[in-house]
């Protein structure tokens, strides 16, 4: 469905231009659920941006290619991008509150999304409107209503029927559960598994909550400072995680059951942008590290279907 | 075992809207709980429930509509300015935003040592600096403004901020909340630390039920500015009987390791 | 918002008491002997200043020449203006639509213009264009508006002949004072729209532009301004970045979704702006000749007509409350989270 091949992103600031999306690869397949995860500063939102086309103005695309249905997005222009955004490729965004126009009423900013793709009456516009947030678990009486009257948990739902009503290939959930109270998580969860299966979509669920990975994810991604450290399926990612960041991850968070009273938590803090590292660049927070860690760029190792980017599954003690 | 603090028959409500005719807001009410010295009370309950404006009022920050609160039995609300300022010392809160909770004009000499100052007293540069290391953070950082820090950094700032005067009492609400996964750990562990060495009690706000049993041992669940259940945290997280606490326990997606994990 | 309106309406009187009572105390500043030279149009007629005060009662307390004023007034009685001729009311009735048609054209410029103009600078910001604009509307702006007024009627009258002072030609005069011209609102541009003679309509229009463009090219700086920051500031805005994500065009996420969420501020500001427009007026009648109530306030304080003084301004208060009204009602319509709790 979606192809990213070593995938580039750097951003302009005062201090210089700085990467925080580097080589990053991997292949989307179609109606699969993967989740991109990772921690702030990791490039997991650049890299639903530069595949929605939407990067922002001091950020660019610095290499790489984006296939989606043989075309590269990363090369495409204004207008070729506007056909590919919402019909092509969907997206949730996190903050429901100001992801919504304020001034317009729900069912408003559905009909015009429909009416600029496919040249439909006011009236067909609105019927499909209905039918769609009718999908999304929201009542008749609300069609009219206006974004703050909502709840979160409702205007998220909202967002997902506006990423979704002009049936794209692929849908980009960027933490859409994170501005959420705890109590509506599971619901917006349950609610895109549905929309998935019913609009047939591949998701890209990108988020750093592990606990919302296991309940919605069928591969999993680990970012760690715009680079790719882990690939795998979920199940494999719990049972036994390879790269020592995706373990210290697991360690960072509490269990329900947990018995301790302090965790294993990972020490230290991720590369500052525009740090330069020699070797790999957990190695400065890795309890595993050796010389070797320190000075050469780890490539990702296949172990079985997996992939790591770790010296411990090649070459570790060269 | 002495009572740190006691919370009794607290109400609080407020009006919004213009003063022509407002609508009222009954935002606590009927709130009882106490515990003592050395134990640590968790604040559980989804937004909305109440347990900020709790904080506030255990912070004296605002005044309750009926009740009072004991803590080392005083009546905090009867206090008179000089008394009040006196109590400051006792009870220091660390809030959710570290973006918001340091004053980005301020170095971090003087945000550590504004609290001496208030009190009168003359801040010291090798308790700043043993303050500093406490937390985790490096001597160099005094010189520093806030916005050179990350926000897990800021966090321990607010933490060290909150230890300069040993107060018996952390108010934290919902410190870890604004903090990626792998911060949160630490900052978890450093609250678990100071505990430990300062000797101090933590009301530790949340909505998360693993992190409040992770560090309390009593915990309150509150629901629409009720009580729903209270006890010893491990009874009420693991076995909750309301269903506002039950409600909460459902919202906890499993994480399903198997093995390994915390040591 | 029926109550809110209402409770709105309650400040009139207040505020109209308050300006009336402020003025007539700055007038009785006079002495009675200045006040009563209104009366006295010939010079042999000196003799009988005092039968004048007395007539009038100019020597009475403050107060107590106020009361008489007011009661006057509530009745609907404002007096007479020597100055014009006839009694305040209708000196009112006659040049307020003149301003009226005015104050309304001018404003439709700064508001169309502010937004637009606000938009442009904000989309292209620190690029020329947005200098440009920048630039210029700081030098509308702090141009004194007669000297601008003065100007522009040099070269646009004096030189180039495009336009002319005062509301309507010789010609115009002689049509909408004849039988067949019919009034319906007392604003020139619209009945003579009704009456669909539009020689009329384009001789009005061609007086108007000048005194317009001189009112609003002020107003413009502020406008601007607001309506740039504003727009810059919903630009930044998640929603826009989710409505780019749903594939709509550029034109339509800036002028559609940014602009009508960055024009609340702005547009309330207009209602603001209205007030200030008034004031310039006054300048802006003498300057081109326009017969409007500035002009004639102009003219009853250079006489010391206090009938026309106080007339002027009951006037003044009433706009002042109204347009801030509207202003507040503006904000409420525009912006749905504050129209629906």
């Amino acid at each position: 469905m979606l192809k990213i091949e070593n995938l580039s992103v750097g951003f302009d600031t005062s201090k210089g231009r700085f990467t925080v999306l580097d080589g990053l690869s991997y292949h989307l397949k179609k109606g699969e659920l993967l989740a991109v995860v990772g921690e702030s500063g990791c490039g997991k939102t650049m890299h639903s941006l530069a595949v929605m086309g939407l990067l922002p103005a001091n950020a660019k695309i610095n290499s790489g290619s984006i296939i989606y249905k043989n075309k590269d997005i990363a090369q495409m222009d204004e207008k070729a991008l506007l056909k590919v955004r919402g019909a092509g490729i969907g997206m949730i965004f996190q903050d429901p509150m100001i992801s919504l126009n304020p001034v317009f009423t729900v069912a408003a900013q559905i009909t015009e999304t429909l009416r600029c793709h496919s040249k439909i009456t006011r009236k067909q516009a609105f019927i499909q409107a209905a039918d769609l947030l009718k999908k999304v678990g929201i009542e008749e009486k609300f069609l009219n209503a206006y974004p703050h009257q909502l709840s979160g948990g409702m205007r998220q739902r909202v967002m997902a029927a506006l990423a979704l009503c002009l049936h794209p290939d692929i849908l980009i959930a960027d933490e859409p559960t994170t501005a959420l109270d705890v109590t509506v998580q599971r619901q917006i969860l349950e609610l895109i598994k549905k929309l998935q299966k019913e609009f047939s979509a591949s998701v890209i669920f990108i988020t750093h909550n592990l606990a919302i990975v296991n309940n919605i994810a069928e591969r999993v991604l680990v970012l760690y400072a715009g680079q790719k450290v882990e690939e795998c399926s979920k199940e494999d990612l719990f049972k036994k995680p390879l790269h020592p960041y995706s373990e210290g991850l697991l360690n960072s968070v509490v269990r329900l059951d947990c018995k301790d009273t302090r965790l294993k938590a990972i020490k230290g803090a991720p590369p500052a942008v525009g740090e330069v590292l020699n070797g790999c660049k957990f190695a400065p927070r890795c309890p595993y590290a050796t010389e070797k860690c320190h000075n050469q760029k780890p490539p990702l190792f296949e172990v079985g279907s997996r992939l790591v980017r770790c010296f411990k599954y090649g070459g570790y003690n060269d | 075992m002495t009572e740190l603090l006691r919370v009794e028959n607290i109400n609080k409500s407020y009006v919004s809207g213009s003063a022509w005719g407002g609508i009222k807001t009954q935002v606590l009410k009927n709130i009882n709980f106490a515990f003592n010295k050395g134990e640590s009370y968790g604040l559980l309950g989804p937004s909305g429930c109440g347990k900020s404006t709790l904080a506030r009022l255990i912070l004296a920050l605002e005044k309750p509509d009926s009740g009072k609160i004991f803590i080392e039995g005083q009546d905090i609300f009867s206090l008179n300015s000089k008394e009040l300022k006196q109590l400051r010392k006792k009870v220091q809160p660390v809030f959710q935003d570290p973006y918001a909770s340091l004053n980005p004009r301020m170095t971090i000499e003087e945000v550590l040592s504004e609290p001496f100052i208030i009190h009168e007293e003359k801040p010291v540069n090798t308790v700043l600096k043993k303050l500093l290391s406490q937390v985790g953070l490096a001597e160099t950082s005094l010189e520093k403004y806030p916005h050179e820090f990350s926000g897990g950094q800021r966090q321990r700032i607010a933490i060290a901020r909150a230890l300069t005067l040993n107060p018996k009492l952390i108010v934290a609400d919902e410190p870890l909340s604004s903090l990626d996964v792998s911060v949160q750990a630490q900052i978890l562990n450093l609250f678990a630390d100071i505990k430990e060495e300062y000797g101090l009690s933590l009301v530790f706000i949340s909505h998360d039920f693993a992190l409040s049993k992770f560090l309390c041992t009593r915990v309150v669940v509150m629901d629409k500015g009720t009580i729903a259940e209270e006890g010893p945290a491990e009874n009420v997280i693991l076995h909750p009987q309301s269903t506002a606490a039950q409600t909460l326990l459902k919202a906890v997606l499993p994480l399903g390791i198997q093995g390994g994990g915390n040591v | 918002m029926f109550k809110y309106i209402l409770r709105r309406l309650f400040m009139l009187p207040l505020v109209m008491i308050g300006v009336t009572f402020f003025l007539f105390f700055l007038t009785q500043r006079l002495s009675p002997e200045m006040r009563a030279s209104l009366y006295i149009q010939d010079p042999r007629q000196m003799g009988s200043l005092e039968e004048v005060i007395q007539k009038y009662g100019l020597n009475d307390p403050m107060p107590v020449q106020y009361v008489r004023w007011l009661k006057k007034a509530a009745k609907g009685d404002l007096g007479y203006s020597e100055s014009a001729n006839m009694p305040v009311i209708s000196a009112l009735k006659a040049y307020l639509p003149a301003t009226g048609q005015l104050a309304v054209a001018a404003m439709v410029l700064v508001v169309f213009f502010g937004l637009w103009l606000g938009i442009v600078s904000a989309v292209k910001k620190e690029s020329i264009t947005d200098n440009l604009i920048r630039l210029g509307v700081l030098a509308g702006f702090s141009l004194p508006i007669f000297v601008l007024g003065l100007l522009l009627l040099m070269v646009f009258y004096g030189k180039l002949g495009w336009f002319a002072p005062g509301e309507y030609s010789f010609s115009a005069d002689m049509i909408i004072h004849s039988a067949n011209f019919k009034t319906y609102t007392g604003l020139l541009l619209i009945d003579s729209l009704l009456n669909l003679n539009f020689y009329v309509f384009f001789d009005v229009l061609k007086h108007l532009v000048l005194p317009a463009v001189t009112l609003c090219i002020g107003s413009f700086a502020l406008m601007v301004r607001v309506m740039r920051s504003s727009m810059l500031e919903e630009l930044g805005k998640d929603y826009v970045r989710s409505a780019r994500a749903r594939g709509l065009s550029n034109w339509r996420v800036i002028y559609k979704h940014a602009g009508l969420n960055a024009m609340i501020p702005a547009v309330t500001l207009a209602g603001i702006q209205f007030i200030r427009l008034l004031g310039g007026t006054v300048i802006v009648e003498t300057v081109f000749d326009y017969p409007g109530i500035g002009r004639w306030g102009v003219a009853c304080a250079q006489q010391l007509d206090i009938a026309g003084i106080m007339g002027f301004s009951l006037m003044v208060a009433v706009l002042f409350v109204l347009g801030n009204l509207a202003a507040d009602i503006l904000y409420t319509a525009l912006d749905p989270r504050i129209r629906l709790k």
